[in-house]
């Protein structure tokens, strides 16, 4: 018969005393120094083993033992548990130390992002269709304002747009709505939601006037986004982040929310970045199969471009970048008709 | 409680003083921690249950009062189910309030509502989960005071350009330290408005001073570096330096909040607290713990965890009377079976952290 000095808790009640764990097979006897029996019985469990605390033995009747042996594991095999072997294995936690960054790192750039892609298809297209009709409303009372162009013009270079649209080889998953807005906050600019409506704004219309393709250009790269529904995708990949790393940095208090705020806007950016490069193809394509210049879209970058104020601080904010810089895109448009002429 | 403690005929043994034990060590923790963290990227955050309650068992477990150590009852399972409502509602709202931009306003509304009961609900849920010597913990703090302590009057001190605000968390320390009880006896909290005001200012002053003396040095050494846009060189300092004031000022209110709060607060006849807390080696504490974290990448967030609980313990002195024997769970009375699951449905914290 095993014997085991260690506290004895009552049930229900701050009253405690030291005493003696006796064991005999399955059968457990706890003994108060005065040899007073205080619980006996083969009904009890075994409380969480953790690296330098005793484990508790938990009785049926709400009281429990503490061994003074914090070694002691009184468990059916007498071994710690898997976690605790884990949590004290040099080798395990070295493996943790090196996976832990690698594994966050590749959640980012890949786990994530493939996550949004695979989650986002099986959404009802009527979901799209409501953000689209619903932000619109919002985008309408507050930043955008009616087009100044002519209606005659505008349906002018909507119907120009639909029919080279319909020309492409793959159908659209949304029929594009094309809408004219005057923005003042957002100059020279476009853009797509995930209902197939593109709108562009007055100051692009009279930026490009005399660019037709290069305007064209343009509303194909818009057009991607919607074809990749990348703006579901965005959401549904920062959803994800912000659970994860809610759930993994939990403890971290003051800097979880710093690290937070910045960890997932830089894996957002990340990600827009590479969504633009996807549209920025997607366009690129589209022009060649219309038989146009592909250099058109890098017209229209270098144009919109020219008017931001974009200097040599670009290759230290692509960081924080939302969009590749208008160099590589520029680059990447005028490669694009060398690599398809390239006999196949 | 009928059988009150000083009524009891027989001699009076002496009260036990003694300082609060920390025994926890980083090293052994360390393991713990990334061991755990791995677990839960692995398993997607479905771990992060099981790492939570162990975690907490870690340090209630190597925290001593008077000999005994704490614990935390909660089970992983009661913890999944909570983080899996709250991760189901966070989706659902993020999802309803992009289709539906508008119904965002009328969330952010009715989350003001919600927020008192989800915060006293937590308090409740993780204060019922602490034992000390077989005796729960208990809160008792209604939704309706949390909304005015919580909310209202916080909001209203804005409007008197924050001069009200050290009066309203003392109010909210009150509300929250006041309702919590052990064996079913509620703590005593007899703060002063003065002292949160001295705590305040003090704070304030530091601040304010080391600012102006950082702007004194800017204007004085800014000149020597002649170009016109600012470096990133230059910024650095600038940055570091703005941090470690406020780290400094947080300290300053933090230590001397902590021990006026202890120093007033009893559980009445059978224990009281003392905190001696000092506002320097807070300091140095809180600023070498936030540089060690951000060098190692978070890797020693276990070591100043460690590190900041034996700070706090080492502090902390708890005199304990003789009656603390004769405490009754509360809860465990009154424990039917239809009593237990509901409250095992209800008792959950809501919360992701």
């Amino acid at each position: 018969m095993q014997s085991y000095s260690g506290t004895y808790y009552f049930a229900g009640r701050s009253n405690c005393c030291a005493a003696l764990l006796q064991r005999q097979h399955q059968q457990l006897i706890v003994r108060s120094s005065e040899g007073e029996v205080l619980w006996q019985g083969s009904n009890f469990s075994t409380g969480l083993d953790l690296p330098g605390l005793a484990t508790e033995l938990h009785f049926d009747d709400g009281s429990y033992f503490v061994p003074d042996d914090v070694s002691l594991r009184l468990s059916v095999d007498g071994k710690a548990s898997l976690a605790t072997r884990l949590e004290q294995h040099k080798v395990a936690i070295g493996l943790s130390v090196l996976l832990v960054p690698l594994l966050l790192w590749w959640l980012a750039t890949r786990g994530l992002p493939g996550f949004a892609t695979a989650v986002v298809p099986y959404l009802p297209k009527s979901v799209s269709l409501t953000i689209d009709r619903q932000s619109m409303q919002i985008l309408d009372n507050t930043l955008l304002g009616n087009s100044a162009l002519p209606e005659a013009q505008q349906q002018q270079w909507r119907q120009q747009w639909l029919l080279a649209i319909a020309q492409l080889p793959e159908p659209l998953l949304f029929q594009p709505d094309i809408q004219f807005r005057q923005a003042k906050g957002m100059g020279a600019n476009a853009f797509a939601l995930p209902g197939g409506t593109i709108v562009v704004t007055d100051e692009l219309v009279t930026l490009l006037a005399d660019k037709p393709d290069a305007l064209l250009a343009v509303l194909l790269h818009e057009a991607g986004h919607v074809q990749h529904q990348h703006g579901l995708k965005l959401l549904a990949q920062s959803t994800a982040t912000t659970m994860l790393l809610a759930l993994i940095f939990s403890d971290l208090e003051v800097l979880s929310e710093v690290l937070l705020g910045s960890g997932s806007s830089l894996m957002q950016a990340a990600f827009s970045r590479d969504m633009e490069s996807e549209a920025d193809l997607f366009a690129t394509s589209a022009l060649l199969v219309l038989g146009k210049n592909s250099s058109a879209f890098a017209d229209a970058i270098e144009a919109i471009s020219q008017q931001q104020d974009s200097g040599s601080m670009e290759q230290w904010t692509r960081y924080f970048s939302s969009h590749p810089s208008s160099r590589e895109r520029i680059e990447q448009a005028k490669n694009q008709p060398a690599a398809s002429t390239t006999p196949r | 409680m009928e059988t009150s403690v000083s009524s009891q005929p027989m001699p009076q043994p002496a009260a036990r003083r003694s300082r609060v034990s920390f025994s926890g060590q980083a090293g052994e923790y360390f393991g713990i921690w990334i061991v755990n963290v791995l677990l839960t990227i692995v398993t997607l955050g479905i771990y992060s249950a099981w790492a939570k309650v162990r975690n907490k068992q870690y340090f209630y477990g190597h925290t001593k009062v008077d000999g005994h150590n704490f614990r935390y009852l909660a089970t992983p399972i009661q913890i999944l189910k909570g983080r899996l409502l709250a991760v189901a509602v966070f989706i659902a709202i993020s999802f309803i309030t992009t289709v539906v931009p508008f119904l965002a306003v009328l969330f952010s509304f009715a989350l003001l509502f919600i927020l008192p009961w989800l915060m006293v609900q937590g308090i409740r849920f993780n204060l019922r989960m602490t034992s000390y010597r077989n005796v729960r913990f208990g809160f008792h703090g209604s939704y309706g005071d949390a909304f005015i302590y919580f909310l209202l009057l916080p909001f209203v001190s804005v409007f008197t350009l924050y001069l009200a605000m050290p009066w309203a968390i003392k109010k909210l320390d009150q509300f929250v330290y006041q309702n919590i009880s052990y064996g079913g006896k509620q703590l005593q909290v007899q703060t002063e408005t003065s002292a949160y005001y001295k705590a305040t200012l003090g704070a304030v002053i530091v601040a304010i001073s080391l600012l102006l003396v950082g702007v004194g040095v800017i204007a004085a050494v800014g000149p020597l570096f002649n170009t016109a846009e600012p470096s990133p060189l230059l910024m650095a300092p600038v940055f570091f330096g703005y941090f470690v004031i406020l780290t400094l000022a947080g300290a300053v209110y933090k230590a001397l909040i902590r021990n006026h709060l202890f120093n007033n607060t009893t559980l009445p006849e059978l224990v009281s607290f003392k905190s001696d807390l000092p506002v320097l080696t807070l300091f140095v504490v809180q600023l070498s713990n936030m540089l060690a974290i951000i060098c190692s990448l978070g890797l020693a967030l276990p070591w100043a965890m460690v590190r900041m609980s034996r700070l706090l313990a080492e502090h902390t002195e708890v005199t304990v009377q003789p009656g603390l024997e004769l405490m009754r769970d509360k809860l465990a009375k009154e424990s039917s079976a239809f009593a237990e699951d509901a409250a095992d449905l209800y008792d959950a914290d809501f919360s992701l952290t």
